[in-house]
């Protein structure tokens, strides 16, 4: 502390400079929790409109929602719709998704369950059993990460189009 | 290794909010604020342990925690301006009876805060028996009344 000095009657350690210093940085800081409560609000740190991305779209056959911010070891969602005219003949449709990106992520459930899976070099390889309709098919996958950081992913239909993405993983 | 680093990224960002949120806002404690440090503690404490429940992690926590707290009063018996930034202070708004307000204001203390301290500490009745306030850096108040002539 300050070495106490006299002031007036009584001995005391009071700086005023330093006070008036202190008091700005606490106000600096209220406002800067105010911003960061704000930001969070907005889906900044993951859960909030600005925290879910989208890649493509579904008339280009494949659309992939996904967390643009997103926090370790919390629930994250990734989704892939797909357009009718990507299922194939025998009722079949195969998603690829980026193998080290998924390799960051526990994942908690595929939905539809797959009929089967497989690994194609660096990528991760998921058949699931379609009808052609009408509609897009969509298919989900619960992940929660386990790495923090920025990571890239990338997902896509295998003999089409191809989605990549960016997201922010806190720890 | 994860264990030490939550814990001493939770004792810093704690240290951090607190002192910057003021002492005014933690001393005086009413019972609402003792329900929020209640939900304080509850959020940090799911974050610190996470889903690892063991003795392990308990003990490497708490010993982070306490060696942390160990090192930083070191730190500040060492030097005079680290214990300045993270104690704060004391603080005169009333020196000699004459009423600071502009710093009674900037530290969130009113007249009320004062007498109630008074009426506490020394059975005061009025401002004019007091000579000085001091606003301590632990956040409290203490008074010095004038003497009885």
């Amino acid at each position: 502390m300050t070495s106490p000095k006299r002031v007036g009657s009584i001995e005391i350690s009071q700086d005023l400079k330093f006070q008036a210093r202190s008091w700005r940085a606490q106000r600096v800081a209220w406002v800067l929790m105010l911003f960061v409560a704000g930001a969070a609000l907005l889906g900044l740190f993951g859960g909030g409109p600005l925290a879910h991305g989208t890649a493509g779209s579904v008339e280009s056959g494949l659309r992939i929602e996904y967390d643009r911010f997103t926090r370790l070891r919390g629930q994250s969602r990734m989704t892939a719709e797909i357009g009718a005219s990507a299922i194939s003949s025998d009722s079949l449709v195969s998603v690829w998704v980026d193998r080290e990106w998924l390799d960051g992520h526990d994942v908690l459930s595929i939905t539809p369950s797959p009929k089967e899976s497989g690994l194609q070099a660096d990528r991760v390889v998921f058949t699931f059993r379609a009808t052609a309709g009408s509609r897009p098919v969509r298919i989900s996958f619960v992940l929660e990460p386990r790495r923090f950081g920025s990571a890239r992913g990338g997902a896509g239909l295998v003999g089409g189009p191809t989605r990549a993405f960016r997201q922010i993983i806190y720890p | 290794m994860d264990s030490v680093i939550r814990a001493s990224a939770v004792y810093l960002f704690l240290l951090l909010v607190f002192r910057l949120a003021g002492n005014r806002s933690v001393a005086q404690i009413t019972v609402f604020d003792f329900v929020l440090l209640l939900i304080i503690s509850e959020a940090i404490q799911q974050a610190l342990i996470t889903d690892d429940r063991s003795i392990t992690n308990a003990f490497l926590i708490v010993i982070t925690l306490v060696g942390i707290d160990i090192m930083m009063s070191l730190w500040k018996q060492r030097s005079r301006r680290i214990e300045n930034i993270l104690d704060g202070l004391p603080l005169l708004i009333i020196e000699d009876g004459k009423l600071h307000a502009d710093r009674m204001r900037k530290e969130r203390v009113d007249e009320d805060d004062v007498l109630a301290a008074a009426r506490h500490l020394h059975g005061i009745e009025r401002l004019d028996q007091i000579k000085h306030a001091i606003v301590e850096a632990s956040g409290g108040i203490t008074i010095v009344p004038r003497k009885q002539e």
